[in-house]
């Protein structure tokens, strides 16, 4: 595109202007839906329609600096302090458990702001992992050697997302070490133990908390369940139903007038479904897999090793989140309590959804560079 | 492992996930393509409340223009138990300025509900006073609706014509049961869409709706009252179970009054919703001598007797073997004109009157009157009596006919049959809205009804002494009032007539040459010193005249 610069005054390329514009895309998307899904909310609890509008605002502009930092810094320079920011990450998760907040306690107070370790702890745990991968080389074949050192790192955060409690942040964190692993050249026979290792803990958590169980049945039978378990699954499709083809326009939702819980928050795909109808849905969901699609150019443009795995992980994390929300969004999973990524309520998903898109800017630009490098030398 | 072959293990982790996108799309399809309608309707049903409130309904107007029964605006009002705040300070609220008892308050208050109604009709006075006293004290939760509340400008009466009026604005009873959709119009409605929490987020007006029509009745509210007042006491002093009185505007059939005792009493909770009908209309009994005066105008009409004809009296007259006695059995008359045989009501000389026009001319005559079928008259439930079909008559049973027994009539059927006696001969079918009622036809000659007319004043009147003394209780100097008594036993289903328990009734017109009102009162086993007819309905006839002459609607003509 501009091969007249030298190597490392490389312009935004194709790739970077797309990713670009898609994030923005749907940065923008997520600021209007979470506005009008939250603004009933809002009103009564702040007395301002605005309140959790501003709140999200302040979150994207934090993660859009983030985005700018992960861009413009060269990605293999975080493999010098991968293990200490995710230690560090830990530390903060641990904190959580004794943050003292009643209820979920997935969040840590600085100041006048709350974040989501767990949230940040996506993206540290993608730039450990690419750089461990990396490090490791071959003897990530073995079980011992390569696989179950990670198990361990898992095993760690485990505990403490069991305890907050967040399994659905747990199934995504397992979900994203397995497959970083087997995008490094782990076994498969070596992932599929390490899984049967893990179900009886799983099965025995949920026997143990009956609100999980509660969640399996309302799954199973959402009809029989709607005023209770199942209400909200129920209030959901209800919505997505009431939406048709085209929507009843834009900030019509009657979900949000509290028949839905968290209207803006895990489920603001059915408050999008009931605006927009089917195809505002089908819009919203294709610039989702057109960033994950993204996402996968890039690690097939990634200058090195390292690179493809960043890029494999940050598409991996954003699409599997936004898949395993849509399918308890639409009743297809039990609730879990992921976030839709760019589109939920949370400062801080939203601000770790931009930072991982500035990780896929950052192999996209150094892609780049190399292939400029090429050109010209 | 390269990174070429890392790639594409990754792309195909993110491939597996295609097939999980589309499950997803194909659930959003099935949502919101094919179940679209029925998630819809069940979001409606959860999230929006029709409201519908009824329009001011049509007014009833009596004859004369006045208005009978008449919405006025009227508060409903409702509390959202949620939102309420003060409890305690609401209920004595609702004690002084609605009037509930405290129980009753206690009750609506702490309920756990969005939406109890307080009161479905308070007048706009007091709910203004609730509205503003409860801002004052800082009472949240009640909710004031527009709305109407039926009242009575000339008081309440004629409840058993007019029915009542139910909360949600619908008819009854009466006049506005048969005219419900004429007077109701149709509701506004509106469309409430709620949140969650109980908040209004928006109300759409879905139907304006439009105010019901107007009626006018015959009924004339100042005879109306004068006979509800007549019968009610009638119905004291002569310790009857119930009685009737109906005024007929002799040239039309137009219902001036048609009055019940005991009637509905709407502040009354223990009021049976069956004093709102009727009975006049609803019910049927045996007319007894009544009759004989319609007997007679067949007679005098087909010209088989003359008023001065000598007709042999004594009783027991047999027919078919069975013997017939005069009501007094044991006094012999001899022979007596036909006029002073009506007058001294011999059922023996009415036997054999009828014999002479035979099954099926007196068969003709009573279904010309009106009889075995229904009047029309515009009230709901109204009965069609017992007039059998000649082919099963016997001699046996013309002969009672003849003397108002083994038929069975409504008071407003009798009431219309002596009107056409009134009329020149003309059956004017009875009814109460104004400018409605069938066709009139003519039953008998003017002359004949005339003659008729002529005899039966002569009962009345006290210069002649052709009738029974008692008859003359009747009377009012002045107005040429004719009339026929009537007292008849009652029968019950196994039991055939039952001595001591009697319907007493007078049907009556008046001036008896041209009269201008017919008249009937009917009372319901009556006990006290008398259940003679003529002793109980007929001085209510007479109470009915002369407070119609206090009241200045008649004046005695002096000839």
């Amino acid at each position: 595109m501009c091969a007249r610069l030298g190597a490392r005054e490389v312009a935004v390329d194709g790739l970077q202007s797309k990713l670009l514009v898609l994030s923005t895309l749907l940065l923008w998307t997520g600021l209007i839906f979470v506005f009008s899904a939250s603004y009933p909310l809002a009103a009564r609890a702040y007395g301002q329609p605005a309140a959790l509008l501003t709140r999200q605002s302040l979150g994207a502009l934090l993660g859009l600096s983030a985005m700018v930092i992960l861009w413009r810094i060269d990605y293999r320079h975080w493999a010098r302090v991968d293990d200490i920011l995710l230690l560090g990450i830990f530390a903060a998760a641990v904190a959580t458990l004794f943050s003292g907040v009643a209820g979920g306690a997935r969040w840590l107070r600085l100041g006048p702001f709350a974040f989501q370790p767990t949230e940040f702890g996506k993206l540290a745990l993608i730039l450990y992992l690419g750089g461990s991968l990396v490090r490791r080389g071959e003897a990530i074949t073995e079980f011992r050697k390569g696989v179950a050192p990670y198990l361990c790192v898992l095993a760690a955060f485990g505990i403490v997302l069991v305890l907050q409690p967040d399994f659905g942040m747990l199934v995504l964190y397992a979900a994203l070490v397995g497959f970083l692993l087997w995008a490094a050249g782990a076994r498969l026979r070596h992932l599929c133990a390490a899984g049967a290792l893990a179900l009886p803990p799983l099965v025995g958590l949920m026997a143990v908390a009956p609100y999980r169980l509660a969640r399996i049945l309302a799954f199973l039978n959402p009809e029989g369940y709607q005023d209770t378990y199942a209400y909200q699954v129920y209030q959901s499709a209800m919505a997505i139903g009431a939406g048709g083809i085209v929507g009843r326009g834009l900030g019509a939702s009657r979900a949000k007038l509290f028949y839905l819980p968290e209207a803006h928050n895990d489920f603001v795909f059915s408050v999008i479904a009931e605006e927009t109808g089917l195809l505002g849905g089908c819009i919203v969901i294709g610039l989702l897999v057109g960033l994950v699609a993204l996402g996968y150019r890039t690690a097939q443009r990634a200058p090195d090793r390292l690179g493809a795995l960043y890029a494999l992980g940050a598409s991996f994390v954003l699409g599997l989140q936004a898949l395993l929300n849509l399918a308890v969004v639409v009743g297809l999973l039990p609730v879990t309590g992921l976030t839709l990524p760019f589109l939920s309520y949370g400062g801080s998903s939203l601000a770790v959804s931009l930072g991982l898109v500035g990780l896929l800017l950052s192999v996209a630009r150094q892609g780049a560079s190399r292939k400029t490098t090429e050109a010209t030398g | 492992m390269t990174q070429a072959q890392a790639v594409r293990r990754g792309g195909l982790a993110l491939g597996l996930m295609a097939l999980g996108l589309a499950a997803v799309l194909g659930r959003l399809v099935q949502l919101q393509a094919f179940e679209h309608d029925r998630w819809a309707a069940a979001a409606q049903a959860l999230h929006e409340d029709v409201i519908v409130l009824p329009n001011q309904r049509g007014t009833i107007y009596g004859a004369g223009g006045l208005p009978l029964a008449r919405d006025i605006p009227a508060y409903a009002v409702a509390l959202d138990n949620h939102h309420m705040t003060k409890p305690e300070l609401l209920i004595s609220l609702l004690v002084q300025e609605v009037g509930l008892s405290s129980e009753a308050a206690h009750n609506r208050v702490y309920r756990a509900s969005y939406f109890t109604w307080i009161d479905r009709a308070l007048d706009r006075a007091a709910g203004d006073r609730l509205r503003q006293r409860a801002r004052d004290l800082g009472i949240r939760g009640l909710l004031f609706f527009d709305t109407w509340a039926r009242c009575y400008p000339q008081g309440i009466m004629a409840l058993n014509v007019l029915g009542v009026v139910g909360v949600d604005g619908e008819g009854l009873a009466g006049i506005e049961q048969a005219f419900d959709e004429v007077l109701t119009g149709r509701p506004t409605v509106y469309r409430v869409l709620r949140g969650r929490d109980g908040r209004v987020v928006d109300i759409e007006l879905e139907d304006p709706g439009a105010p019901g029509e107007d009626l006018v009745l015959t009924l004339d509210p100042t005879l109306q009252q004068i006979c509800e007042g007549a019968v009610a006491y009638g119905v004291k002093t002569f310790m009857a179970d119930r009685g009737f009185a109906i005024v007929l505007d002799a040239r039309s059939g137009a219902v001036l009054a048609l009055a019940q005792a005991p009637s509905f009493d709407p502040h009354d909770p223990h009021s049976p919703p069956e004093h709102l009908q009727s009975w006049a209309v609803t019910q049927v009994f045996e007319p007894g001598s009544t009759f004989k005066a319609l007997i007679g105008l067949a007679a005098m009409d087909q010209r088989v007797v003359r008023a001065d004809e000598l007709i042999h009296a004594d009783s027991p007259y047999r027919v078919m073997g069975i013997p017939v006695h005069n009501a007094n059995r044991y006094e012999q008359y001899g022979s007596v004109p036909f006029s002073r045989g009506m007058n001294q009501s011999l059922n023996v000389v009415l036997v054999q009157v009828a014999q002479r026009l035979g099954i099926d001319r007196t068969h003709e005559y009573l279904v010309r009157m009106g009889f075995g079928e229904k009047t029309g008259i515009e009230l709901p439930g109204e009965a069609v009596g017992i007039l059998h079909p000649p082919e099963h008559w016997t001699e046996l049973d013309l002969a009672m006919t003849s003397f108002g027994q083994s038929v069975a009539v409504t008071g407003i059927q009798l009431a219309a049959a002596f009107g056409a006696l009134a009329n020149h001969g003309r059956y004017m079918p009875p009814h109460l809205v104004e400018g409605s009622g069938g066709m009139p036809r003519q039953v008998a000659s003017p002359a004949a009804s005339l003659e008729m007319r002529a005899i039966l004043r002569q009962g009345l009147d006290p210069q002649r002494s052709a009738g029974l003394p008692s008859a003359r209780h009747a009377d009012v100097p002045g107005y040429g009032i004719a009339g026929k008594s009537g007292t008849g036993e009652k029968a019950f289903p196994g039991q055939g007539y039952v001595a001591g328990r009697y319907i007493a009734g007078f049907g009556a017109f008046f001036p008896w040459d041209d009269p201008d009102y017919v008249l009937l009162v009917v009372y319901d086993e009556p006990k006290g010193e008398s259940f003679w007819g003529a002793d109980t309905a007929g001085r209510t006839i007479r109470t009915i005249v002369e407070a119609m002459e206090e009241a200045g609607v008649v004046a005695p003509i002096t000839k």
